[in-house]
């Protein structure tokens, strides 16, 4: 068990519409720490990751973000909730009918910034995910990698505690995989912590860091990933 | 700067989903001309009503009475509170329009001197036709009173016609009013289900409802200005223009109460309030119901 965690999962169970997705689960991530969560499809890795950015409420248990229990948090308090959380999707979900420097800049827009430290904090941001380059280029004419990029900008934009990132790198092709692992690892590195569903196991073997594989909506820990990554 | 942002970011949304920008803007624009035309036909209709309505008037044949007399009664006459003016026909002068009207074979007649002398009295406006019957058949058991002579059933009709025609406006003008809503309620929600990306994409990064319910309000305001300044530039042009030219009988319609900013300013109102709760309705209902994610596992009750 760790001993100093941002996210922690006590007894915790999630049935929606009938069917047991997780049961007892207990989880915790560390400050600072990278973990992935691997399982087949519709194992409930995804599940997990809702229920700490409140797509999903438990069914039983609790769930703490730092020392918030998020599952009980009202709705009005679960945008201060995904302010502290970095989340980034497979699919990217960036807005077309903006550029690359707008897409990361409307995440400054809501905490009030003015234009200037938005300003700022966009081309610290680009240059963080070596797309400087780009900030005027629609969306649209990115390659898959670089529009991962322009979410993980997005996503640091308010310096969260926490980055989620549920499959990152299912739509991209090994080479553009592996400069978003690259990225993700050297902002773990800085401190952030990291929780990565994943599926793609020699992107895990190649990033080695503590796996956690759910099966039947249960937990089991494989601390030494190559003895189970042909067993998947 | 976030104020800032929400009104920038409304502007925007106008061009971003032009399609359904315009759909909402014209069946807002369309609602509230309907209303403005109704408004100012209706008025007109109301108006010459009551033109005609003044033109009834109720006829006091006199008895052969002293002048004294007459004088005091034509005192207690202008007292009433349902006649709005005497007029005192001497015999003489009845005689004299009775000549005019019935031309010179009519002077044998006039030398019989049998014309009574009489009150026309106008009857105030807004009285109610039981009322003046009521005040008629008083004056009737009046000793001076010979006749009393007052063309009820034209009067009937006219208030008959008046009340259905402010019932019948009103209804039509709630029902446009009502289908106006659901219009645009409908299409600012398909505007709004156009942009669920950038509602998900807000969500994602923190934004609260209200925060992304600003640009879509704001959107809804924008449009109530537009199309309340598309209505009154058509509305102009039909009154002011095309009316007097293709139809110059009618000439330039009355504004209501006789001033335009009532109806323009009534038409500005009506289509900011509609624009601005269309969108406000819309966007509470659509925003808070998008989930983070398509698949989310969140239960209805909790969205």
């Amino acid at each position: 068990m760790t001993h100093n965690p941002i996210i922690r999962l006590s007894d915790v169970s999630l049935v929606y519409q009938g069917k047991t997705i997780l049961d007892s689960v207990d989880f915790s991530l560390d400050r600072g720490e990278f973990c992935y969560l691997i399982g087949n499809t519709g194992s409930g890795k995804s599940s997990l990751l809702k229920l700490i950015y409140r797509d999903a409420i438990p069914t039983r248990g609790e769930v703490y973000v730092g020392q918030t229990r998020i599952d009980t948090l009202r709705n009005t308090e679960i945008p201060g909730l995904r302010r502290k959380l970095g989340i980034v999707f497979q699919d990217f979900q960036l807005l077309h009918d903006r550029n690359v420097f707008e897409n990361i800049a409307f995440a400054l827009e809501i905490t009030g910034k003015n234009r200037k430290e938005i300003k700022e904090k966009v081309l610290e941001l680009l240059n963080q995910v070596g797309l400087t380059h780009k900030q005027k280029s629609k969306t649209t004419d990115l390659s898959g990698g670089e529009q991962q990029r322009v979410v993980i900008a997005r996503a640091l934009a308010n310096d969260p505690e926490i980055l989620l990132a549920d499959e990152p790198t299912g739509n991209l092709d090994p080479s553009a995989a592996e400069s978003i692992m690259d990225l993700l690892r050297q902002i773990n590195r800085r401190g952030m912590s990291v929780l990565m569903v994943t599926h793609d196991h020699a992107l895990v073997k190649k990033y080695p860091f503590r796996t956690i594989q759910i099966m039947d909506g249960q937990l089991r820990k494989t601390p030494v990933f190559s003895r189970i990554s042909e067993g998947l | 700067m976030k104020l800032f942002y929400v009104i920038r970011e409304g502007f925007a949304g106008l061009f971003r989903t032009k399609f359904s920008s315009f759909t909402s803007l014209f069946s807002l624009f369309l609602s509230v001309l309907l209303l403005s035309v109704l408004s100012r036909i209706g008025y007109s209709a109301y108006e010459f009503a009551q033109v005609l309505k003044q033109d009834i008037s109720v006829e006091v044949f006199l008895k052969n009475i002293n002048p004294q007399r007459t004088t005091e009664f034509r005192r207690l006459l202008a007292e009433e509170e349902w006649v709005a003016k005497v007029e005192y026909i001497s015999r003489e002068q009845a005689a004299e329009r009775f000549r005019a009207e019935f031309g010179e074979g009519a002077e044998s007649l006039v030398e019989l001197n049998f014309l009574p002398a009489s009150f026309i009295l106008q009857v105030v406006d807004t009285v109610q036709l039981s009322r003046i019957n009521e005040k008629l058949s008083d004056l009737r058991n009046v000793d001076l009173v010979d006749e009393v002579v007052f063309n009820a059933a034209l009067l009937e009709i006219l208030e008959e016609r008046t009340e259905t025609l402010a019932t019948a406006g009103l209804a039509i003008g709630a029902f446009i009013l009502l289908v106006s809503l659901l219009l645009i309620y409908n299409t600012i929600r398909l505007t709004i289900y156009a942009k669920r990306d950038l509602i998900r994409a807000m969500k994602l990064i923190g934004a609260t409802n209200s925060f992304i319910k600003g640009p879509f309000v704001v959107e809804g305001f924008i449009q109530g200005i537009l199309a309340a300044c598309l209505a009154t530039a058509v509305h102009m042009f039909i009154f002011h223009a095309l009316i007097p030219n293709q139809i110059p009988q009618l000439g330039v319609l009355e504004w209501p109460f006789g001033r335009w900013f009532y109806l323009i300013g009534s038409l500005f109102g009506i289509s900011l309030l509609v624009g601005w709760w269309g969108s406000y309705w819309a966007s509470s209902r659509f925003i808070g119901k998008t989930t983070l994610t398509r698949d989310s596992l969140l239960p209805k009750s909790a969205r």
